[in-house]
């Protein structure tokens, strides 16, 4: 049985990579770190870390991070500086906090592609980080949804494709389990069906 | 009257209007201002009707309330007159004000003054022999003119015309046609007039003689008056009638006119065809029927509606003819047929306030416009029309009662407003254009070409010229719009000549807009591109900065309010970040006229200003973070 899980997770990695490598310009957008450790009464932050640029930037965004507003909160979003200064008017920031389980959070930037380009490491940054309050002691999956509204823009306003990763929250004690076969499931599902939504979207 | 000159966007078209052009046309048409017979001055007279007293009236109408005066300050007469509109103002002179006299200078002049535009009617009445005329105001008046009334036909010869001076000191030149008294046919002769004095010239002579064609030049404007004291029409058939009109000067004669026969008549009517220029050759529904000298007419009858065309100006004059002609009840009346170059869009006429019980007005109107054509505000009914050959115009005789009416069409028309009674009829035209057409010498319209993106406007300008390249303001251009976007309209030239015609293509592809006056005509084209709507511009204000970029962010998320929508840069019906991004790379100002970052020192590739925000933000988050 042992094996079978096994294998069913090396083939859903496959497809997931396979998926993800179908255009060069795909990018990995997820959390940093990945897996917190809190209990009730704790606060921690949240990086949102844009991966796998190879060379292209992120010229704008509209984000919805989703999290289990039974167990957290999202209490602050403070955005990066490398699609520009918002205090030189290089750049549009704002977030909203006010729908319990969402994070909201959009930049778009005023700058050149060119400009953006000098900016922005090759191999990613951080465009925001979130701060969190843990309500109850709980497990949780912290992710990204997608719909029309919410985009990852790159050179000359193109869309980017995405991979978007989750971040953990567990109880201090909890052991950290190995990527079970239903999680590297739902992960490439998750995938697949973001891609295929930007298709569909695309055409 | 001249006034001041305003430009017209919208137009007239004579044919192949569609309605919805009409409509559109309706909506966009201005108040164009032209020369016209309407004024606040005129310098009347009454030529000499056949005998016993004469009821002399003047019917003074307008488009606002008006006040003013009208006098004969040779006889003393003076009395003040109001206009209420819709309604008209009768003023009864005194019969000594009608020229009793030939070839003598009398102080019989008629002065009509108003605060508001008016057109006046002159009415000269003797039961049975009555007849009326459109007065022309001071200002559109000229210095050349060629009489038109009719001959003498051994029942009562009394050919004549009258002149009437606007000016003091102004010097007349007569050539009369036919020998009169002193003044010999053929050979030119001066008299010298003030303001106010008038002139007739009566011939008493046996058939055929006939002052019309007669030239009448002066230095200074004058107003002419070409008529009969009691006209039989046509020879040979008895029953006679006052005729007078007060004609228009040559240099307002046009080439192109479209008739309708008189209602009752049985068996048409007397028509003249009058020419200004040797060599001028007429056509009647396309056939040749005449080549004229200066002033040479062509005189036959028409029975039913008709084109007329002459490849120089001619006047054109519509008579009604003596009751025995057809044994109806009417009687002969003199009346100028404009030109359609010198239709108006609007009248208000009357009737004689008693003495006729049976009154009609003829329309000619553009046939697209059948149906749209008011009077006194209730369309007349498309099925009182017919089409007059292939003109694109098309006739009504329509019955009036007793007073004022109002006409209007949403394109210039033509009309003509008489009456019968037993043995008596009266006539004249509602109103004219006075444009100085038949001095046109050249039409241009430009640009000769031009690109534009559909759903804009685009305007062209048809530039009106005499033969020394002077501007003629006033005219009346006409435009057709043929190929992708068909549209007609018409604008009157202002001061400088200029007609302008603007109208929106919403096809993309090519038109031809072909610009004209009577025969003359000028072509241009225009193609129309496809273009998307302008987006980013969302605060409309030419430019596309933070300002358009932060109003689209700050509705991210949410849904475009239709196609046209500026913050939809991408079109997709939804706005987010997409669209931002796009219009911010459209900035008209580098990084939309935000602080332009320092340039970059190749550390890296990278400008220090962002590496020390980097560095301070993640000392910041790290700090925060612990």
């Amino acid at each position: 049985m042992r094996k079978m899980t096994t294998l069913l997770a090396v083939l859903c990695g496959l497809s997931m990579a396979l998926a993800a490598s179908e255009e060069a310009q795909a990018i990995g957008i997820g959390f940093a770190p990945s897996s917190i450790t809190a209990s009730a009464g704790d606060s921690f932050f949240l990086d949102v870390v844009v991966t796998d640029l190879a060379g292209g930037i992120v010229s704008a965004y509209d984000l919805d991070v989703i999290y289990d507003a039974t167990l957290l909160s999202a209490t602050s979003v403070s955005f990066g500086p490398l699609l520009g200064d918002v205090g030189t008017f290089q750049v549009l920031e704002d977030f909203d906090l006010s729908t319990p389980g969402v994070v909201d959070l959009a930049q778009l930037s005023l700058l050149s592609d060119g400009a953006l380009a000098s900016l922005q490491p090759d191999d990613g940054f951080v465009i925001a980080s979130l701060g969190f309050s843990v309500g109850t002691t709980g497990s949780s999956t912290i992710g990204f949804s997608f719909d029309a509204f919410n985009d990852v823009k790159g050179v000359r306003a193109s869309v980017l494709d995405v991979v978007a990763g989750t971040a953990t929250v567990r109880p201090p004690g909890a052991p950290i389990p190995e990527p079970t076969a239903a999680a590297v499931f739902g992960a490439g599902i998750l995938v697949v069906s973001w891609r295929h939504r930007r298709d569909r979207r695309s055409s | 009257m001249r006034r001041p000159f305003r430009r017209s966007l919208a137009g007239f078209s004579a044919r192949w209007l569609a309605p919805q052009v009409v409509a559109l046309l309706l909506a966009a048409t201005s108040f164009a201002a032209q020369p016209d017979s309407k004024g606040t001055d005129f310098w009347l007279m009454f030529p000499q009707n056949y005998s016993g007293g004469s009821e002399l009236s003047l019917f003074i109408t307008g488009d606002v309330a008006a006040s003013g005066t009208a006098a004969v300050p040779g006889i003393g007469f003076t009395t003040p007159f109001s206009v209420v509109p819709g309604t008209v103002t009768t003023v009864v002179v005194p019969p000594g004000a009608q020229a009793s006299v030939s070839d003598v200078i009398q102080n019989l002049g008629i002065h009509v003054t108003s605060d508001q535009e008016v057109t006046v009617y002159g009415l000269n009445r003797i039961q049975y022999t009555t007849d009326a005329y459109l007065g022309l105001p001071t200002d559109i008046l000229g210095t050349e003119y060629i009489n038109q009334g009719y001959q003498n036909v051994n029942v009562v010869n009394g050919t004549l015309f009258g002149v009437v001076a606007t000016q003091d000191a102004t010097t007349v030149t007569i050539t009369p046609t036919v020998t009169t008294g002193a003044r010999v046919a053929g050979v030119p002769y001066s008299i010298l007039m003030n303001q106010g004095q008038t002139y007739q010239l009566i011939n008493g002579d046996s058939y055929p003689a006939d002052l019309s064609g007669s030239i009448i030049q002066s230095d200074k404007p004058i107003g002419v008056f070409g008529g009969h004291q009691c006209a039989n029409i046509p020879q040979g058939f008895v029953a006679c009638d006052h005729i007078v009109e007060q004609l228009p000067p040559t240099s307002t004669w046009g080439t192109a006119f479209v008739t309708e026969p008189l209602a009752t008549r049985l068996a048409g009517d007397t028509w003249r065809i009058l020419a200004s220029q040797d060599a001028t050759s007429v056509s009647i529904n396309g056939v040749p029927v005449a080549t004229l000298a200066r002033g040479q007419f062509h005189e036959t009858v028409l029975t039913g509606a008709s084109v007329i065309n002459s490849d120089k100006p001619v006047l054109v004059t519509q008579y009604s003819n003596s009751s025995s002609f057809d044994n109806v009840t009417s009687d002969p009346f003199e009346v100028v047929v404009p030109p359609f170059e010198q239709f108006l869009a609007s009248y208000t006429i009357t009737t004689p306030a008693t003495g006729f019980s049976t009154n009609f007005v003829n329309v000619v109107a553009p046939t697209a416009t059948v149906g749209s054509v008011l009077l006194d505000g209730i369309p007349i009914p498309a099925g009182s029309f017919s089409p007059i050959g292939a003109s694109g115009f098309s006739g009504a005789q329509v019955p009036i009662v007793l007073g004022n009416h109002s006409l209007s069409g949403p394109l210039p028309f033509g009309i003509t407003t008489y009456g019968f009674a037993d043995y008596d009829s009266y006539g004249y035209p509602g109103g004219l254009a006075l444009a100085e057409v038949a001095e046109l010498a050249s039409l241009v319209v430009t640009p000769e070409s031009a690109t534009n993106p559909v759903g804009t406007e685009h305007c062209v300008v048809g530039t009106t010229l005499d033969q020394n390249a002077d501007p003629l303001p006033g005219i009346r251009v006409d435009f057709e719009v043929t190929g992708v976007n068909p549209s007609s309209g018409f604008a009157f030239g202002d001061a400088a000549g200029e007609a302008t015609f603007c109208y929106t293509g919403t096809n993309p592809g090519t038109d031809t807009i072909t610009g004209s006056v009577g025969a003359l005509s000028d072509a241009v084209t225009k193609i129309w591109t496809e273009e998307a709507p302008e987006r980013c511009d969302v605060d409309g204000d030419a430019d596309i900065d933070y300002d358009d970029v932060s109003a689209i962010f700050a509705a991210r998320g949410s849904v475009a309010s239709g196609p046209d929508d500026p913050r939809d840069a991408d079109g997709n019906g939804i706005i987010n970040v997409n669209d931002g991004r796009i219009c911010a790379l459209v900035c008209t100002e580098e990084a939309c006229k935000s602080i332009s970052p320092p340039p970059a020192c190749g550390l890296f590739g990278i400008e220090p200003f962002a590496l020390v925000g980097w560095a301070a933000w993640r000392r910041r988050w790290r700090r925060g973070s612990r």
